[in-house]
């Protein structure tokens, strides 16, 4: 459990901060400049607000009140900057036992540690020789090797190119599922809904609460941080099958069958697919003949007016799914709470992030 | 052809040894000041960068005179050292401390460019690994600055050979004791007929020179090398 609250004020930024999340990651999200960085600073105690508190599975790391405020090195919070910040004069080796060696851990698990990130063919070389992807891994397994309470990743995939992204994706999928909670700074959508349980928006000044990343990017603020034309609908589910002609794969989402492009996870595993809301056709009856995949009976729970058009939010069950519909549209149909309709989606709308 | 005569020996010999005393008594506290001026903020820090200058300005025998009322025999720091049986005055320990004295604001210019120069990023980094300031000192910044700290132990060696004005106030010019090799050279031009001999010594002063310079060139490409990240 992380609980932050605080008010940090400079000359020309002020920010109010206040969530606690339990999740495995926590993400802080928002544009750049928002602060994202700051309330992760915050937590990892590399600055102190002018009052707030700070805590992690209890224990108090900072409280003005008290005037407490645990040094950044007793922390055990390790935090992966931007810019890696490997030691020069090291050798990966020495950079990813740095830690281990201060704290005096006599097994440090750098064989482990070194095949969960993919180094063990580098660990004799120097920081000025590894790629931007390499050096990202190397200091995500330096704070590792701390035993860390919480481990903070400040944007670890900005600034890679598509490949190095894809290099650093599924150690991040590993870590999400056996290493320590993560406290993940991001601007970026896909990230964040690939990853998050948890989102903490950062924004105009505050950071204020930790939302299931379906609710957190419901908020009108959400869109304008995260730069989004049109809302998303974020989906859990298990991988209930693979269509055997090889293109596509079935998820069971709430009780509800979709199909969505074919997944490279095994029948049982979780996943997370984001449908954009422009992408969801409603029907009031079932156009069989169509191409859709996914003809979905749902009920319209609630009609948002916006300047684009109608936002329909639609539920069956537990599953929960926005379309954005012109006016017109909304009105031929007669669209109002509580009417039935097909809510239709293709199978490649589904993007799948996780 | 070039054989050394016993007195020529002699004088490398304490010029050796007052430069070499006068770097290692020099570097522990002039490091420790240079990381205190590059790297904390407190009252007075103005004041305290300017006093360690302050041997760069003033005329060596101003410095010399100063030790002189210091360190002498009658002097507060002379008579308080006197009974734990430091001597300074007309003693090579005197030569050594006006030596150190001369070059220590070099020293001290020289290691805090290198402290200016890692990044305190990586400090940060350091710190979230579980190093306290005094192992983040020892582990990180200490082992990124070594070139510079060679610099600077080179540049205060070298004044250190070279020490003249504040050596000869305070210490005087004794055989054997305080006269070192400039001391050496201006003493053998004051005397008729001893140019050759002076000749003599200028050469072995530029060759001592210069062998320093080639050592300590050595040393800091070795330790760039170590410390430079790229192999």
């Amino acid at each position: 459990m992380l609980e932050v609250s605080g008010h940090i004020a400079r000359e020309d930024f002020s920010l109010e901060v206040t969530f606690s999340s339990d999740a495995r990651i926590t993400c802080l999200f928002g544009r750049s400049g928002a602060g994202k960085t700051t309330v992760a600073e915050l937590v990892a105690g590399l600055i102190r607000p002018a009052r707030g508190r700070v805590a992690l599975e209890g224990e108090a790391l900072f409280d003005s009140d008290t005037a407490l405020s645990v040094p950044v090195w007793k922390r055990r919070i390790g935090y992966v900057f931007q810019d890696a910040r490997l030691f020069p004069h090291m050798t990966v080796r020495d950079n990813l036992l740095y830690g281990a060696r201060r704290s005096g851990d006599p097994d440090p698990a750098l064989d482990q540690t070194a095949s969960l990130l993919g180094l063990e063919s580098i660990l004799e070389r120097r920081p000025g020789a590894l790629s931007g992807g390499e050096a990202r891994r190397v200091a995500i397994g330096r704070a590792l090797l701390t035993r860390p309470r919480l481990l903070i990743l400040d944007e670890p995939l900005a600034g890679l190119d598509g490949a190095r992204r894809g290099d650093i994706l599924p150690y991040l999928d590993r870590l999400a599922r056996d290493g320590p909670p993560i406290l993940y700074v991001s601007h970026s959508v896909e990230e964040v809904a690939r990853l998050a349980d948890r989102v903490v928006l950062v924004g105009g000044g505050r950071a204020l609460g930790a939302e299931a990343p379906d609710a957190a990017f419901d908020r009108p603020e959400a869109e304008a941080a995260a730069g989004l034309s049109a809302p998303l609908s974020i989906l859990d589910g298990l991988v209930t099958a693979h269509d055997p002609t090889g293109n596509a794969s079935q998820i069971n989402l709430a009780g509800i069958l979709f199909l969505a492009p074919l997944l490279d996870l095994g029948p049982g595993e979780r996943v997370r697919i984001v449908v954009d809301a422009r992408d969801v056709a409603l029907a009031l009856t079932d156009p069989v003949d169509a191409s859709f995949q996914n003809r979905l009976p749902m009920r319209v729970a609630a009609l948002d007016a916006r300047p684009d058009g109608v936002l329909v939010r639609l539920e069956a069950g537990g599953l929960r799914l926005k379309a954005l519909v012109t006016r017109q549209a909304s009105d031929q149909l007669g669209l109002a709470p509580g009417r039935l309709v097909i809510a239709l989606v293709k199978a490649t709308a589904a993007a799948r992030y996780a | 052809m070039f054989a050394l005569s016993p007195e020529e020996q002699q004088i490398i010999g304490l010029s050796l040894k007052v430069a070499a005393t006068a770097t290692l008594f020099s570097l522990p506290p002039g490091v420790a000041l240079a990381y205190l001026l590059s790297r904390a903020e407190f009252p007075g820090k103005a004041l305290l960068s300017g006093l360690t200058h302050l041997p760069l300005i003033l005329p060596p025998v101003v410095t010399g005179y100063a030790l002189l009322l210091l360190f002498g025999r009658s002097g507060p720091l002379g008579r308080l050292l006197e009974p734990i049986g430091i001597v300074f005055a007309f003693d090579w320990t005197g030569a050594a401390l006006a030596a150190a004295v001369m070059g220590f604001p070099l020293l001290v210019r020289a290691v805090r460019l290198s402290f200016d120069m890692v990044d305190p990023r990586i400090e940060r980094a350091a710190e979230t690994l579980g190093a306290t300031p005094f192992v983040r000192f020892l582990t990180i910044t200490l082992p990124l600055a070594l070139p510079g700290v060679v610099a600077g132990a080179v540049l205060g060696f070298a004044k250190a050979l070279g020490e003249f004005g504040a050596t000869i106030t305070f210490v005087a010019s004794i055989p054997g004791e305080t006269r070192t090799m400039p001391l050496a050279i201006y003493s053998l031009i004051q005397i008729p007929g001893g140019e050759a001999a002076a000749l003599r010594l200028v050469l072995i002063s530029v060759a001592v020179s210069i062998g320093a310079l080639i050592l300590s060139e050595w040393g800091a490409r070795s330790v760039a090398q170590r410390a430079g990240g790229r192999r």
